[in-house]
């Protein structure tokens, strides 16, 4: 009964007119984001995160997820129409929705791609708003010891963000668990790394540390690529029929668990989910050889996979406090800055806004539809925005972002230098999101395991005998080894077959 | 130049990172007596530079192991060292930004900012800077006085 209340209450707070005109505006700047290629979900997200600090939280929520749903969504158009996907969750949607629109069905496409998009997005928000409050209630239980495994297998996700480059992901997230030691020391309030510099104790906030490492760090390399100029795409009127929706209708809502499966594991992210679904629908599929041609069955795989992605990341956020990829820690921190911790304890005291953040996404992703349909022929035009009077007008946004957090210069300064530091690691191959994750984390890991281990007397046989923190903890082990060990066996493999090519040519 | 020249030069970099970690720890970290069962407020930094130092070893294995192997050695995109400067222009133009913010205002050190983007980045088209200007007034409008961010001005009028 109070779960029907809270949901009731979470309609009637999504229908009010701010409610739904911020979801709007999130959904339009998310497609601009979204469509153009180099700008992101991350991005939009991080960038507007600034607005929200004087919004109420739900109408600043309702902002943020549209901004992410219509970023992920927004990514397809440029993937279709000029083969560059807009953000790397629509590098499926290339295979077959290029082909497409080169056959003269671009308006299909684009069309096909709206209307997956829009189911795997409610069936994810679907599939989170009926599993996060059970695990929620399961989690709010927990003691500091299985907190501090939940942070623990939080970092331990770095591993498989950092896909090839596993070393260079755990080092990057060195640098951001240094950051975190800067300030106050959680337990005794003692300053750690302040220089005698004063500023210095509030310690790094992670806003405009984010904006430097997402944002800028993105602007300086459009700036290094400059403009380029973009072909106009004629668009014959086409739209998606019945008897083409029933078609596809298995493989988008086979898509969408998928992407719900993918995006509810903390690491993983919509591109995976993407591939995967769209692998998934040419293996079942009885004309597989059709896949990569312009199969209308491919764009709807690919468009179901990446935005049933979007509720299901928001399980582990809201439920655990754990982000499981970039877009959720900027989330995290607009959470943050709203005064709310994310972790089962907001379903507890915070069950309304809770709710109005899971009823709110099914409805995003209804307006989505909506915009997409009206709004489609001005969202192709976007492609044509000078990338240079974008740029800089993302830069003036971007110091403002700074400002906001304290309303003084000092994060601007500290926002460029995290895009110095953003900058570098690119340049040189490092995955910039756990340097981000190790920031958020580090202070929940260390706060809960000083915890702990004060009430256990230093003993760590604490994390085996308490059971959820015996799983959390072989989970973590296995997330720890598994992709150290397959980048091993990845160099011995590749080194017996340079070895075996090396012989072939002596012989 | 190989990629995997490259990452042992991060892992030197690191490695001494790690080093400078334990280095500086007990100069800026406040030691304490009263500990929590052996963790003091040093504890966790110590642990952070003993990780970074153990990855940065790991790393330089990996990358030695992959040096053997040359199937695997990918190129280290080589940048065009003009365009390299212009980004490097724009960071500087980024923090003369931010220090004029707070000499002439955030409006004012906007549009000097946006223009000397835009001419930079050779721009030559007049309604760019215009709407770019306008972009500026905008931003500062709408987050001054309808956000109510105390963004730097100069008592001039609105700006």
């Amino acid at each position: 009964m109070q779960i029907l209340g809270n949901i009731f209450a979470g309609l009637s707070n999504t229908f009010t007119l701010s409610s739904l005109l911020w979801i709007n505006i999130g959904l339009f700047v998310g497609v601009v984001f979204g469509s153009l290629p180099g700008l992101t979900a991350t991005m939009g997200v991080a960038l507007f995160l600034p607005v929200t600090f004087s919004m109420d939280p739900i109408p600043a929520m309702m902002l943020l997820l549209g901004i992410y749903c219509g970023g992920i969504y927004g990514g397809s158009i440029t993937a279709i129409l000029i083969r560059t996907p807009g953000t790397p969750a629509s590098a499926a949607t290339v295979l077959d929705g290029y082909p497409m629109a080169q056959q003269g069905h671009p308006a299909l496409a684009l069309d096909t791609a709206l209307m997956a998009s829009t189911v795997g997005g409610i069936f994810s928000a679907l599939v989170l708003l009926v599993g996060a409050p059970q695990l929620a209630r399961v989690a709010v239980k927990f003691t500091s010891a299985e907190k501090f495994m939940l942070a623990f297998f939080g970092l331990s996700i770095i591993c498989t963000i950092s896909g090839k480059h596993v070393f260079k992901g755990l080092l990057s997230a060195s640098v951001g668990l240094l950051a975190a030691c800067i300030g106050l020391d959680p337990i005794e309030g003692l300053p750690r790394f302040t220089f005698g510099v004063n500023r210095l104790q509030t310690g790094i906030n992670i806003i405009p540390c984010l904006i430097g490492l997402f944002a800028i760090t993105e602007i300086l390399n459009k700036v290094y690529v400059g403009d380029q100029k973009v072909n106009e795409v004629q668009m014959p009127k086409e739209h998606m029929t019945f008897a083409q929706f029933r078609s596809c209708f298995k493989d988008i809502i086979k898509s969408s668990a998928i992407g719900t499966v993918i995006g509810a594991i903390p690491g993983t992210g919509a591109t995976t989910a993407s591939f995967l679904s769209y692998l998934e629908a040419r293996r079942s599929s009885k004309t597989p050889e059709k896949f990569g041609t312009g199969h209308i069955n491919g764009v709807a795989a690919s468009e179901a996979g990446n935005n049933g992605v979007t509720g299901a990341t928001l399980i582990p956020l809201l439920t655990l406090g754990i982000p499981g990829d970039s877009v959720t820690a900027v989330m995290l921190g607009a959470l943050m800055m709203q005064g709310l911790t994310p972790g089962p304890n907001l379903f507890k005291y915070q069950a309304e806004l809770m709710y109005t953040i899971m009823v709110g996404l099914i409805f995003v992703n209804l307006f989505m539809l909506l915009q997409g349909k009206v709004l489609l022929k001005a969202f192709i035009h976007i492609t044509r925005i000078p990338t240079n009077l974008l740029s800089c007008i993302l830069v003036v946004l971007c110091v403002v972002g700074g400002f906001s957090v304290n309303n003084s210069a000092y994060d601007v300064y500290v926002m460029l230098f995290f895009t110095l530091v953003g900058y570098f690691m690119v340049r040189f191959k490092m995955p910039t999101t756990p340097l981000l994750l190790a920031l958020i984390l580090a202070p929940m890991a260390e706060e809960n395991l000083r915890r702990c281990l004060a009430l256990s007397k230093g003993s760590l046989k604490i994390f085996i005998t308490r059971p959820v923190s015996c799983v959390f903890l072989i989970i973590t082990v296995g997330c720890l080894v598994v992709p150290i060990a397959l980048n091993l066996i990845r160099t011995i493999k590749g080194d017996r077959i340079a070895k075996e090519a090396a012989k072939g040519e002596e012989k | 130049m190989k990629m995997n020249k490259i990452n042992i030069g991060i892992s030197i970099f690191f490695l001494l990172f790690g080093i400078a970690i334990l280095i500086i720890t007990p100069l800026e970290v406040t030691a304490v007596s009263s500990t929590f069962n052996g963790m003091v407020p040093a504890t966790f930094p110590k642990f952070v530079g003993w990780f970074t130092i153990v990855m940065a070893v790991c790393e330089f294995i990996d990358s030695l192991m992959h040096i053997k192997n040359k199937n695997s050695d990918e190129e280290f995109e080589e940048r065009d060292k003009k365009r390299e400067g212009k980004v490097l222009l724009i960071f500087l133009l980024m923090i003369l930004y931010t220090i004029l913010c707070g000499i002439i205002g955030f409006f004012f050190a906007s549009v000097v900012f946006v223009i000397s983007f835009l001419a930079l980045m050779g721009v030559k088209k007049w309604w760019n800077y215009a709407i770019a200007i306008v972009a500026c007034f905008i931003v500062f409008y709408a987050f001054r006085y309808m956000l109510y961010v105390h963004l730097p001005r100069i008592k001039l009028w609105i700006f």
